[in-house]
């Protein structure tokens, strides 16, 4: 009988839970601590989902390292964007991009062997140091081609994990569109980050530069760049030097689709802005280069 | 000679009973199984045939369940004698303390080097089912230098137990062999960036610590680069062998002069 009891008791128990938490986001509607949506992971992790996404973003730099963390090489795949590029040209292989991984013909030059150093602390030989040398790989290589596959499940995780880590939705994407040849699924991606992300230009200017470069969509391209040249506000002084940086590859952009449109105009005025607002840029410099070159062209004409 | 190696043999078989009696194999095994299963089948961005993230995750999990049960099974081969007083039989047989010691050691040992074969197996089924690389010899030079790691943590371990509390000697153990995993390689980087006392501790670390590091070949295994030259394996077991002696040897002799 007590048995029968307690049985009941734990299954009133169990449906009062259900209902009261049920009719919790009810009762205390706007005022829950949680937002609206939220995942578990969300919920558990806080702000160290960015931390944790980060890290998991340079899990996926090691494996396009072959499983190393080397600091010196200069090939990141989560490498601040386009900084290290010298030329804003809109050809498909010279385009300005800040993971360009394309060519590792230096491959040979990373295999170093340390062995004729001698130890830091005087003793000509430390056999740890030999073993160790000789066990952990040394040197390093680049995923290429299928390799890069290997990448997708941290970077993956890495959006997921926090979706406001905007690097690791640029570096998926460029690893799907780029060295995985699937800019649809690339473009899926970016979308979804904007969506995510609504206010961040460099996902914006990351879709404008997929569809011009791998879907040849130039419409889908400007349409992107023009949402990134709205978003896109840097602010004064050095902490706006990035935004600026990228203010001017949007400029450019927009002045070369313009252009090639055959809205000198609308070009121009592109140039005006450029000149303006990142008059050092190399961008405005490339802009003012082919806006300059078909002025010439038009006055050769007969 | 055949005599002390029917005594060994009888201590050896004792431990390795004891392993598979307490169930500590199954409950890791399922453990594994659970976490593999779901992350097998992920394939991210809607794209397949990704294979070297659950590889690693299968290596961390072999490594992390390996050093459970090795240090385990060793920090649990004298103390619970001692609480139970099933010692004092066992020392009254004619026995001599230091094959006791080696006995119950090499059946420590040979319990955590079955449960590895057992991983190592369901690790190589597993491969060989993603990739269709079956038996590698990267896989051979790992499982060869992963037991190379027991010899050293299961000795370690029953040293420490034996001149310590078993709570302390299985977090102090704990402590290195982790400690040593993470930090074994840059220990000379680390002690040279210091000055003074905690410079001359860091280098004495590095000198005398087990490097256990040396037997961890997830790196070349997972990403697949070549096999290590068989020298240095050699001469990384020559130094699991003589470091796992050396612990025996003060094991012996700790068990020599304890007062039961």
């Amino acid at each position: 009988m007590t048995q029968y009891f307690q049985h009941a008791l734990v299954a009133v128990g169990a449906i009062v839970t259900f209902a009261y938490g049920q009719l919790l986001p009810h009762l205390f509607a706007g005022r829950m601590p949680q937002v609206l949506g939220e995942n578990v992971v969300a919920m558990l992790l806080g702000d160290a989902r960015q931390e944790i996404s980060f890290a998991l973003l340079e899990k996926a730099d090691d494996y396009f390292h072959g499983g190393m963390r080397h600091a010196e090489c200069d090939h990141e795949l989560t490498g601040a964007p386009g900084k290290e590029s010298e030329n804003c040209s809109c050809a498909e292989d010279g385009h300005a991009h800040g993971h360009d991984h394309h060519h590792h013909d230096h491959d040979s030059d990373h295999h170093h062997d340390h062995d004729s150093a001698s130890a830091p602390y005087g003793l000509s030989f430390d056999p740890w140091r030999w073993i160790n040398r000789r066990v952990h790989v040394q040197e390093h290589r680049h995923a290429e081609g299928e390799d890069a596959r290997e990448l997708l499940p941290w970077l993956w995780a890495a959006c997921r994990t926090s979706p406001r880590n905007i690097q690791a939705y640029e570096s998926s994407a460029y690893v799907l569109s780029r060295m995985l040849k699937r800019p649809h699924d690339a473009l899926k991606l970016l979308e979804e980050g904007v969506r995510l992300n609504p206010t961040s230009a460099e996902l914006e200017f990351s879709l404008g530069e997929l569809a011009l470069h791998s879907l040849k969509d130039p419409t889908r391209a400007e349409q992107a760049f023009a949402a990134a040249r709205a978003k896109c506000k840097p602010e004064p002084g050095e902490a706006g030097e990035d935004a600026r940086f990228l203010q001017g590859r949007i400029l450019f952009y927009l002045g070369y689709l313009a252009h090639q449109r055959g809205d000198h105009n609308q070009a121009v005025g592109y140039l005006a802005e450029a000149i303006r607002e990142v008059p050092e840029h190399v961008g405005t410099r490339d802009l003012r280069n082919l806006l300059n070159r078909q002025h010439e062209d038009e006055g050769k004409e007969p | 000679m055949k005599q002390w190696l029917l005594q060994v043999a009888a201590l050896s078989k004792l431990s390795v009973l004891e392993l598979y009696r307490r169930k500590d194999l199954v409950v890791v095994f399922l453990l594994a199984i659970v976490i593999l299963l779901p992350a097998a089948f992920l394939a991210p961005f809607g794209v397949s045939g990704a294979s070297r993230y659950i590889s690693e995750l299968a290596m961390l999990l072999i490594w992390l369940f390996s050093i459970i049960i090795g240090l385990g099974v060793s920090a649990r081969l004298f103390p619970p004698e001692f609480e139970s007083r099933t010692i004092y039989p066992l020392l009254a047989k004619p026995v001599a303390r230091g094959t006791v010691v080696f006995g119950k050691y090499l059946g420590a040992l040979t319990a955590s080097v079955s449960a590895l074969l057992v991983f190592y197996l369901a690790y190589a089924v597993l491969v060989g089912v993603r990739q269709g690389e079956w038996f590698t010899p990267i896989l051979f030079q790992a499982v060869l230098l992963h037991v190379g790691f027991l010899i050293i943590i299961t000795a370690l371990t029953l040293l420490g137990s034996l001149v310590m509390t078993p709570s302390a000697a299985l977090t102090l153990s704990a402590l290195t062999v982790v400690g040593m995993l993470v930090f074994g390689q840059r220990l000379p980087a680390l002690a040279a960036a210091q000055t003074g006392a905690r410079r001359w501790v860091l280098y004495a670390i590095h000198w005398f610590a087990p490097h256990v590091e040396f037997f961890d070949l997830r790196q070349r295994l997972v990403h697949a680069w070549p096999c290590v030259e068989w020298r240095v394996c050699l001469a990384v077991l020559v130094y699991a062998v003589c470091y796992a002696g050396l612990c025996l040897v003060l094991a012996g002799w700790a068990f020599r002069r304890k007062r039961l």
